[in-house]
């Protein structure tokens, strides 16, 4: 490769943090324990209105949001409006109060309420989640259900942290290293990229020029070509350099092997040595 | 309204009206599950949202339309026209966001 390092960062001197806790959160259970009990769930009429609570308001503003004859909120949800949400807590069905959002009066309107419940999960409906869903097949008891919720999601958190620290470390280096790229290295990967993105697109039947803003950044994260050119650039040199510091942590000599031959150069010294610092509790 | 099956047949019906969001999915696809279980959390809080399932191997019709060429992938409607188009697992917290531009 004709690219090569000018100064590389060492790994070990990343900031990052080593331990991580591994204790499932009780809202973590709650929520998984839902599965079991939502074939089972039912819908009541509050005679409150509180947080979870779906409620139909007729809202009257000078706000255009807050004008409305008839508007479905979950209190609490924050996809409507934290404030007014917050408002209704405590209301009654029929209840009509003077509100207010962003400094402008609302007259609010509770018409109607209702309320979502889900029973106690028991080993019934463990069993019976047991038999749809083979990665729970074992967990024909709430307890069982439980621990393998509380297992799947210690993996997961260990799992989460050592591709965390993996990828956080790698980002250190690349991020405060001095490369110098060839560029017609960088141009080679380009071309690959540009090639292998346009043949993408034309086998689902799109074109760049056709896509709007919105699917550009659908697929690529840029909403301009030129957004595109530059974001391929980015990722062409982080190849670069990521094969170039991978060599050098190989003792593999850059200078003499092309991108190619490089690619096996392998993450394991890093591997060993995440595994080895990484702590749970 | 409940979380519905598409057919070939049905689905323009069924996103006609209203703020649909439609889930293309495979019955084996491990992302299409994990999305499956944020579109039932978002289900259980929005019980008003409609939602749309469409398993791609039972309407190869509407798949084909749609040119789906991965799965999840996830369309926004409202009374009919989409807005919204996000292919792959997408988190909740980002559903909800475009959620709420679509519905209020």
């Amino acid at each position: 490769m004709k690219s090569y390092i000018n100064s590389l960062a060492d790994y070990h001197d990343a900031p990052v943090a080593w331990e991580y806790m591994l204790t499932c959160p009780q809202e973590h259970i709650d929520s998984q324990m839902r599965h079991l009990t939502r074939p089972y769930k039912r819908t009541e009429t509050p005679d409150r209105v509180e947080r979870g609570d779906v409620v139909v308001l007729a809202l009257e503003s000078e706000k255009e949001k807050f004008n409305r004859p008839s508007v479905y909120v979950t209190v609490g949800g924050g996809i409507f409006d934290r404030e007014l949400e917050e408002q209704l807590l405590g209301r009654g069905i029929g209840e009509c109060f003077e509100g207010g959002v962003e400094g402008a009066a609302v007259k609010v309107t509770v018409q109607k309420a209702s309320r979502t419940v889900f029973p106690e999960p028991d080993d019934e409906m463990a069993a019976a989640y047991a038999r749809e869903h083979e990665e729970f097949s074992a967990c024909t008891t709430v307890e069982s259900y439980r621990q393998q919720v509380e297992k799947n999601y210690q993996e997961e958190k260990r799992r989460e942290a050592f591709f965390g620290v993996m990828s956080s470390l790698a980002e250190y280096v690349l991020t405060h290293s001095d490369w110098e790229f060839d560029e017609e290295e960088l141009h080679s990967i380009e071309d690959w990229m540009w090639g292998e993105m346009e043949r993408g697109l034309t086998e689902i039947g799109k074109s760049l020029e056709q896509m709007t803003a919105e699917e550009l950044r659908g697929y690529f994260g840029a909403e301009t070509v030129e957004g595109i050119r530059k974001e391929i650039r980015n990722q062409a040199e982080w190849q670069i350099a990521t094969a170039l510091w991978l060599a050098h942590e190989n003792g593999l000599d850059a200078s003499k092997l092309s991108l190619e031959e490089l690619e096996g150069a392998g993450r394991e010294f890093l591997e060993q040595y995440v595994q080895e610092h990484l702590k749970f509790r | 309204m409940a979380t519905i099956y598409a057919t070939d047949e049905n689905y323009k019906e069924l996103v006609s009206e209203g703020v649909v969001l439609v889930d293309f999915f495979g019955k084996t696809c491990g992302p299409c599950k994990m999305l499956a279980r944020v579109l039932e959390e978002l289900e259980d809080e929005f019980p008003f949202l409609n939602i749309v399932k469409v398993d791609v191997d039972e309407c190869p019709k509407t798949s084909e339309e749609f040119q789906i060429e991965g799965i999840p992938d996830l369309y926004y409607y409202k009374d009919g026209q989409v807005l919204f188009h996000e292919p792959g697992a997408v988190d909740g917290a980002y559903i909800r966001e475009r959620l709420a531009k679509i519905l209020y």
